[in-house]
């Protein structure tokens, strides 16, 4: 009889208001698990598999930590989910055990229950979760312009396997955890409806107090991570993170007490619910204060995460191209390659890159440049290269080739760009700016008021933080070496804006790979970039949707099963007088107020732990306005609350369904007819 | 309002189910309560007496008949106007008090006038003199947590009269509540009734609790069928033995007062 097939299964799917909500978040941990474990099958982590297939390597093997981490926050989420569905299903359990079931079989249907409603989210998820992530590769790839990249179908049999012993494992182990609150339920208790238990609320005292020690941590940390943090000083991260933390449990614990004060002071003198209102308001806030804070502290997490993650993501700016190519070896062969009329037929321009380490004996006197500048005690520029060359590389960039008398000199840099060092750049050119000389071969020689960055070679084979640039005589007076340091190619517009960057790049490389010259290529430099876009910005979107997610499930769930556990007041309050429109509104100013504080304190921190990471740990790139990184951030941090706004609505619409039901049966045969 | 008949019930009926599984809890009850009367209403379980106080507070839809209070039907009653007669019109003491835990005494005192556009800071004063009626005065500022059952009963009942209705109803206002705070509760309501001139409508089993009131309607199996009326000067000891007899006599007692 218990077992009965029809009933079972309708069981675990249950009815469509209360199943809503539990649905969608074993929906979402399918869809979260799955779109983690298959990142690897993406079009764009296959394409850069072939070129920075180590890194790649190296992020794909996070993933079963990061997979690890998420099994842990989303027990969390199922969890609350399937204490919310018991809780609405206490009385049917309570039948159960009266009417004669033993526990262990009420524990064993339930079990079953789990098993059906994960094959069903498994069914509704990963549907999702496939045209989820065909959508974001495809939209990736389109994005980064990989025209070049062809679509493959990613489905991955390995994510579906774990994603789903994921999933089962953790409605399983919530399952559990319900079967053990239960085991020491009474029958006849179950029976009831649940009651809150009466809160003890503090002293006026004790919560101003830690209302008040609560803001001062929390501005402590604001300080700290605008002033100190940047400097990487001693301990600052650490005395961050605690004062933080604290600062936010101490707001929430004392937030219940300033409420209540200000019920005293304000709601009296108004009229319909509003002191019900802020009663309810002030009576979650006292009893739920840590979850709140915890909920806090997940959505600070949440917003800093995804706020970082799309400005970093979207604003990583590829090394500026200079060069398309540079080959290296014999200068017989390279001139062969250049040759092939393929390669000949999109080439604009080659030309020898001289460049070389200055000799020991010749290294030039930088006296007068560091009394200036107070970043180094010694300053010296190991490498030179020859202004002939320099200037071809400018004019292939469609640049003003540089004028240098004999006793005038260039400083250059490419690390400023590439390391996002903007600080450093800026600091250099206040000092060139000034008017600054060194002394070349005995000879005065004034530099340039100008810091110049354009890479001298297409990628990464050679790195210089300094160098000179000379006339060439001064070069081949300085330089250890007088052979070219490589032959730089730049390939023509007109292929360029015809095919694309990528797909021009793409076609001549595979006509060097085939000479087997030693080459550097702009398209690593491309990948590198989208590699960093990528990772850091799918990662940390990722981890901030996961937090986004579990903070709202545990704020929306904990405040229906207050409302549940408060229902009688609302049937009183019914019979008192209040009309269902009253009770609605009240129950979406409680939301509304539930929510704002929660989301308040994170935001605000959100706020200040961005400006933070992008002070200290994450410098802008040199080049890259910070107004475009802090406006896409601005942009996120709108999404967040946006999201929120919806979210907010969503379990408004649940509320109400609960409370509209609440009061029809209550007043069963008054709809309609009164 | 100054009506001489708060309530009139006519033909009121109410039946639970159809056909063969119906159950008629109330088989054409008809009576008034008029103004400044102390109404009981007795009867054993099931003889549908609570079937008629959640009728008259529009708890339940009666299956036909009328109540009127103060002349108006209240089955033309809509959505807002429904609300009104809930929370100004009727008053209601519930047998488990029913106060919202989260309020203080006096919150909960002023909710039905603020649900109908009147602040607590407003009717301070009504809640004071009300609250000092009642002996609940030092109580105001306590969590209902913090309050015996007399005082929550007796805080639910300024509740129920802050508004001046035109009819207090009460569902077995003494059910919860030990003798002594039985006792408290009902003087306190006879008071008013004496003094003020509230209209009092009582559900009640228990005899004693009866004795209060100036006359009594008995009810079985859905049918008013007795009615006692204490007498002008007559002691509550004597009324109260005159409703025993009646009460014994329903239960199969031999002596013949009906």
């Amino acid at each position: 009889m218990f077992f009965k097939k029809n009933a079972f299964r309708k069981a675990a799917v249950g009815t469509g208001g209360d199943n809503s909500l539990f649905f969608t978040s074993l929906t979402v941990a399918v869809v979260a698990f799955y779109f983690l474990l298959s990142l690897g099958e993406m079009d764009v982590m296959r394409f850069l598999a072939e070129i920075e297939s180590d890194a790649v390597n190296k992020v794909l093997m996070l993933l079963p930590i990061v997979y690890a981490f998420s099994l842990f926050l989303m027990f969390f989420l199922v969890l609350f989910a399937y204490k919310y569905r018991a809780q609405t299903r206490r009385r049917e359990f309570g039948i159960y055990l009266l009417m004669g079931m033993s526990r262990s079989r009420l524990f064993l249907r339930l079990f079953g229950e789990t098993v059906i409603s994960s094959i069903i989210s498994l069914l509704i998820g990963i549907p999702v979760s496939l045209f989820l992530t065909e959508t974001i590769s495809l939209a990736t790839a389109r994005f980064a312009g990989m025209g070049i990249i062809e679509h493959r179908f990613a489905f991955s049999p390995y994510a579906l396997i774990l994603t789903a012993v994921g999933v089962t494992a953790v409605q399983l182990l919530s399952t559990a955890a319900t079967c053990i609150s239960l085991a020491d339920t009474e029958p006849a208790a179950l029976l009831q409806p649940p009651v809150r238990k009466n809160q003890k609320i503090p002293s006026r005292r004790e919560s101003t107090v830690c209302f008040i020690c609560g803001i001062l941590l929390l501005c402590a940390a604001y300080v700290n991570g605008l002033f100190f943090l940047p400097k990487i000083e001693f301990g600052a991260t650490e005395l961050l993170v605690v004062s933080g933390v604290c600062g936010t449990f101490l707001v929430f614990r004392g937030l219940g007490g300033i409420i209540g004060k200000r019920i005293s002071k304000k709601t009296f003198s108004k009229t319909g619910l509003a002191v019900f209102n802020a009663r309810q308001l002030q009576e979650n806030v006292t009893g739920q204060h840590k979850n709140l804070a915890i909920a806090s502290l997940l959505l600070l997490a949440s917003f800093a995460s995804l706020s970082y993650g799309a400005s970093v993501g979207l604003t990583q700016k590829t090394e500026k191209r200079s060069v398309d190519f540079s080959l290296f070896g014999d200068e017989a062969a390279v001139e062969s390659v250049l040759n092939e009329p393929e390669l000949k037929s999109v080439t604009k321009t080659s030309y020898d890159m001289y460049l070389s380490q200055i000799r020991r004996d010749r290294i030039p006197d930088y006296s007068d440049f560091l009394k200036f500048y107070d970043g180094q005690s010694s300053w010296f520029c190991e490498y030179v290269i020859a202004l002939s060359s320099y200037n071809a590389l400018r004019t292939a960039m469609g640049k003003q080739p540089l004028a240098l008398k004999e006793n005038e000199a260039a400083m250059y840099s490419d690390l400023v760009g590439e390391r996002g060092n903007s600080t450093l750049g800026n600091d250099i050119e206040k000092v060139l700016e000034k008017g600054v000389n060194i002394v070349v071969n005995g000879k005065n020689t004034a530099l340039l008021p100008e810091l110049f960055c354009d890479k001298a070679v297409a990628d990464r084979s050679i790195t210089l933080f300094s160098a000179l640039v000379v006339p060439d005589s001064v070069y081949f007076s300085l330089a250890f070496n007088n052979r070219p340091f490589c032959k730089n190619i730049s390939l023509k517009d007109d292929t360029v804006n015809a095919k694309g960057l990528m797909n021009a790049i793409y076609d001549a490389e595979s006509i060097i790979k085939k000479s087997g010259l030693e080459y550097d290529s702009y398209l690593s430099g491309i990948g590198r970039n989208l590699f960093y876009s990528v990772t850091t910005g799918y990662l940390s979107v990722y981890i901030g949707v996961l937090f986004l997610l579990i903070s709202n499930t545990v704020i929306g769930m904990k405040y229906l099963i207050m409302q549940r556990e408060s229902r009688q007041r609302y049937v009183t309050l019914s019979r008192l007088g209040a009309s269902a429109d009253d009770i609605i509104g009240s129950v979406a100013t409680q939301i509304n107020g539930y929510f704002t504080l929660v989301l308040s304190v994170s935001v605000i921190s959100g706020v200040f732990a961005v400006i933070s990471v992008f002070s200290s740990f994450s410098k802008i790139p040199f080049g890259v306005p910070a107004g475009a990184v802090f406006a896409i951030s601005a942009a996120a941090g709108a999404a967040f609350v946006l999201f929120e706004c919806l979210y907010t609505y969503v379990v408004k619409r649940t509320a109400k369904h609960e409370i509209t039901a609440l009061y029809d049966e209550n007043n069963a045969e008054q709809s309609g007819k009164y | 309002m100054t009506c001489e008949k708060v309530l009139q019930i006519i033909d009121l009926k109410k039946t639970y189910g159809k056909g063969d599984a119906a159950s008629h809890a109330l088989c054409g009850v008809t009576f008034d309560v008029l103004r400044g009367e102390f109404l009981g209403i007795m009867g054993a379980s099931g003889s549908g007496k609570s079937t008629l106080l959640n009728c008259i507070a529009t708890a339940t839809v009666p299956t036909s008949g009328k109540i009127l209070l103060c002349g108006k039907d209240i089955s033309t009653l809509s959505g807002k106007e429904l609300a009104e007669y809930r929370g100004k019109r009727i008053g209601y003491l519930f047998q488990q008090f029913e106060l919202l835990d989260n309020l203080t005494a006096r919150e909960n005192i002023a909710l039905p006038l603020s649900l109908h556009g009147r602040s607590a800071a407003d009717a301070n004063g009504d809640i004071e003199a009300l609250a000092k009626e009642f002996g609940i005065t030092d109580d105001l500022d306590k969590f209902p947590s913090e309050l015996s059952g007399g005082q929550k009963q007796r805080t639910a009942a300024v509740r129920a009269l802050i508004t001046s209705p035109d009819i207090l109803l009460a569902d077995e206002p003494t059910g919860a509540l030990d003798s002594k705070n039985s006792k408290i509760l009902l003087d306190k309501l006879a008071f008013v009734n004496r003094e003020h001139g509230v209209t009092v409508t009582a559900v009640t089993h228990d005899a004693a609790a009866a004795a209060y009131c100036s006359r009594i309607l008995f009810i079985r199996d859905g049918k008013l069928f007795h009615e006692l009326r204490r007498g002008e000067g007559e002691a509550r000891d004597s009324f109260f033995a005159r409703i025993t007899a009646v009460t014994a006599q329903m239960g199969g007692g031999s002596a013949n007062v009906l």
